[in-house]
């Protein structure tokens, strides 16, 4: 029986990390697309899906016979590691300390870049084209795939955290097919600070619960540590405004 | 090669950006997980060290990174 407790928070976080990246993924794409031609971007599209589907069905397996201790303390470190980084990114963009990641000047620098390349010798076989398309979408759908296994695999999630990615999944091919231009409107520092307390929050837990630390409460200790990340996150950009124009207040 | 190259350096990337905050983070983990039980201390206690632990360890990182402000990442 799946505890809501956990899968809630496991599809949650699957699904807005996995929006994320997919909208990078698609920005990129629809550049290839829209400059070198739709075939090769969607071949390279589809090669990248392949690929990602092989190395799942083969290293898939392998984790379950890993003990769950050491799932727990692996996953977990990673899953903290990558938590800490998302939400470290989010505060201080939050904060104005460093500038926001915008969707339309990446998708007008590759547009640029991809023109600089001139026509394809073969236009039934674009390189450059299947390249960055197949190189996008294996490097977004890594991320995906970890976000899966982090989120699901170490509390025998995997089902709600696959259903939040492929809903992101969705969600971001329906918005491309409609609008055709890059999803530059998507709040994406508001999703990568709730993505980053939520990933926190798991990575802490699943680290604890591999070293061997007593949670009070057990599983509902992951909703208090879900509170308490986001309390100190809210806590951080308020501090790093400050000390930011505190910066700003010595340069002048 | 050079596409298995980038696709490295992007999954090291997901886990580190701050080396010292994983850094920080790995090591805390590692003294509450192994080191406070040697001087006894209880599992509830290393929950709650190793949680308020990586809390300070976010908020000094962030804290000192904008007192660097004008710089990108």
């Amino acid at each position: 029986m799946i505890s809501w407790a956990h899968a809630l928070p496991s599809l949650t976080a699957a699904f807005l990390a996995s929006l994320v990246e997919f909208v990078e993924a698609l920005t990129v794409v629809l550049a290839v697309g829209t400059v070198r031609g739709w075939r090769p971007a969607l071949f390279g599209t589809g090669l990248a899906l392949t690929s990602l589907a092989v190395l799942v069905l083969a290293l898939g397996p392998a984790l379950t016979q890993i003990p769950l201790d050491y799932v727990q303390l692996g996953v977990g470190l990673l899953l903290l590691l990558f938590g800490l980084r998302w939400l470290r990114k989010a505060i201080l963009r939050a904060a104005g300390v460093i500038e926001f990641h915008d969707e339309a000047a990446t998708y007008a620098g590759e547009t640029a870049l991809l023109k600089s390349y001139g026509a394809a010798r073969n236009r039934r076989w674009d390189a450059v084209a299947i390249d960055t398309s197949f190189k996008i979408v294996m490097l977004e759908g890594i991320e995906v795939v970890f976000i899966v296994i982090a989120v699901g695999a170490a509390g025998g999630l995997l089902v709600p955290a696959g259903i939040g990615a492929g809903a992101a999944l969705l969600v971001v091919v329906l918005l491309g097919l409609v609008l055709h231009r890059p999803l530059a409107k998507v709040p994406e520092n508001a999703l990568k600070f709730a993505v980053g307390v939520l990933l926190a929050a798991f990575g802490t837990f699943w680290l604890g619960e591999g070293v061997g630390v007593d949670w009070p409460g057990a599983d509902w200790s992951l909703l208090g540590l879900v509170a308490w990340f986001l309390l100190v996150a809210l806590g951080a950009v308020r501090l790093c405004r400050a000390r930011r124009s505190a910066a700003l207040a010595v340069g002048d | 090669m050079a596409a298995l190259k980038t696709i490295l350096r992007e999954l090291v990337g997901l886990f580190i950006d701050d080396s010292s905050l994983a850094a920080g983070a790995v090591v805390w983990a590692a003294v509450c997980g192994w080191g406070l039980p040697v001087l006894g201390v209880g599992g509830e206690a290393r929950a709650a060290l190793l949680v308020l632990g990586l809390a300070a360890l976010l908020l000094e990182n962030v804290v000192r990174a904008s007192g660097r402000v004008g710089r990108r990442e």
